[in-house]
């Protein structure tokens, strides 16, 4: 049983309550207009596989005229692996190197630019230390194919030089190239992913010093 | 007597005759093809595309509802060779394998002594002979680049030198042109005249002049 004393409280409240109704029942239809500006970046989603000897039928080919011999990769290839191994190849000659790189880039923004440079010039390595081939003057690359559709290069096709990077650091026999500021770019793509295919070729001069050579190219793939 | 008189009119005729042939008509000298020699040619046309350097750090689409952030991933290929003796030695060689050129479309520029070619050897009798692999674009044709070569150690260049155009080999039934016969060791000096079309879009080209050397 409620007492006297609760039962007024109660009242009270209920009275209470009705009395603000009128209040909350004015506020309601109450709109304020406004805008706001919304401003947030998207989390960058990058994947850049690089797959050296991409396709069946890769590796050197001597450049001639006429009929293409096959090609033969140096024992540093594999397929889908390895080094591009151009084998033994002779001073003052001209070699193809079919299914060399490519590239596959998938992101999520509205476009990418791929740059690509030796790390270094063509350096002598082992009993050639000290040699050095320029390599704009020695390893250039030309667009190729999938290996699906046949690849008509051969090892005196156009051909673009790749130059040895400005940047500070970076060696012959490191892949890493940390850049300040880009080079020019060997390709810009208006979307967001993308395939490329690229042979290379290789200008041996006739002085070069007899011996190995190595260098790394690197492809940086920034989104845009 | 009159017989022989005969004789030797035909004989010198004949002689006569093959002098008198142009060095495009060569082919019946040709021996064996013993090396070739190449040397890339690279040409920047202004205006060039690629030299108009985008800022890559830029933020695509400014003032658009979101932005994706800058993001770069790099990964780089192992690439090696060996170097070994060429079996013809020093028989044919270049001063350069390399040249790049920036010229701007519809001009023409000389370029003297390009590059040096020369022939080490011993041979009596040799044939030497040059050509373009390839033309540098369907709108750039190699025959757009000229040569003309004379005695390189020490260069003595022609008073009025007569350029003759390259031949593009594909465009040529697949023929070279003849550059010179000669004898032993040879030093020539090449110039180059370009005379870059026009209508040629900015960018870069390229080819390679070939030479050949046959006994």
């Amino acid at each position: 049983m409620m007492s006297k004393a609760n039962r007024t409280i109660v009242a009270l409240g209920f009275a209470a309550a009705l009395g603000l109704l009128p209040a909350l029942a004015q506020a309601a239809p109450t709109t304020v207009n406004g805008s706001a500006t919304a401003h947030w970046k998207v989390q960058p989603t990058l994947k850049f596989t690089l797959t050296p000897n991409y396709a069946s039928g890769f590796g050197t080919v001597k450049a001639v005229f006429g009929a293409q011999p096959a090609p033969a990769p140096g024992g540093g290839a594999a397929f889908g692996a390895g080094a591009v191994d151009f084998g033994n190849v002779q001073a003052g000659t001209n070699y193809l190197y079919k299914y060399a790189a490519h590239l596959n880039v998938i992101s999520n923004a509205p476009g990418f630019n791929v740059y690509g440079e030796g790390t270094a010039d063509f350096t002598g390595t082992g009993a050639n230390t000290g040699s050095i081939l320029p390599i704009n003057q020695t390893i250039f690359f030309l667009k190729s194919t999938d290996g699906v559709t046949p690849d008509s290069n051969t090892g005196y096709s156009p051909a673009q030089p790749f130059s040895a990077t400005g940047a500070a650091g970076a060696t012959y026999n490191n892949p890493a190239i940390t850049y300040t500021t880009y080079p020019m770019p060997l390709f810009m793509s208006p979307m967001g992913a993308g395939d490329l295919y690229y042979d290379y070729q290789l200008k041996v001069n006739s002085g070069a010093n007899l011996g190995t050579y190595f260098v790394y190219v690197t492809y940086t793939v920034v989104t845009t | 007597m009159i017989h022989r008189r005969r004789w030797t009119s035909g004989v010198l005729a004949m002689l006569a005759l093959c002098l008198g042939l142009p060095r495009s008509a060569d082919a019946a000298f040709i021996q064996v093809q013993r090396t070739q020699a190449a040397i890339y040619i690279l040409v920047n046309v202004a205006p060039a595309p690629l030299a108009r350097r985008p800022d890559p750090r830029a933020i695509a689409y400014e003032g658009a509802p979101f932005d994706v952030a800058q993001v770069q991933k790099q990964k780089g290929i192992p690439v090696q060779a060996n170097v070994i003796a060429n079996p013809y030695g020093n028989l044919l060689t270049t001063s350069t394998n390399t040249l790049v050129y920036s010229q701007t479309a519809g001009t023409t520029v000389l370029y003297p002594c390009a590059y040096h070619v020369k022939v080490t050897t011993a041979i009596a009798s040799w044939t030497l002979y040059t050509g373009l692999s390839n033309d540098f674009d369907p709108s750039f044709n190699g025959n757009d680049l000229s040569w003309v070569d004379y005695p390189g150690a020490p260069p003595t260049p022609p008073a009025t030198p007569v350029f003759q155009i390259f031949r593009v080999y594909p465009d040529n039934n697949n023929a070279w042109q003849a550059d010179r016969r000669g004898s032993g060791n040879y030093d020539e000096c090449v110039d180059l005249s370009l005379a870059i079309p026009a209508s040629v879009p900015g960018g870069s080209y390229s080819s390679n002049a070939i030479y050949s050397i046959y006994y």
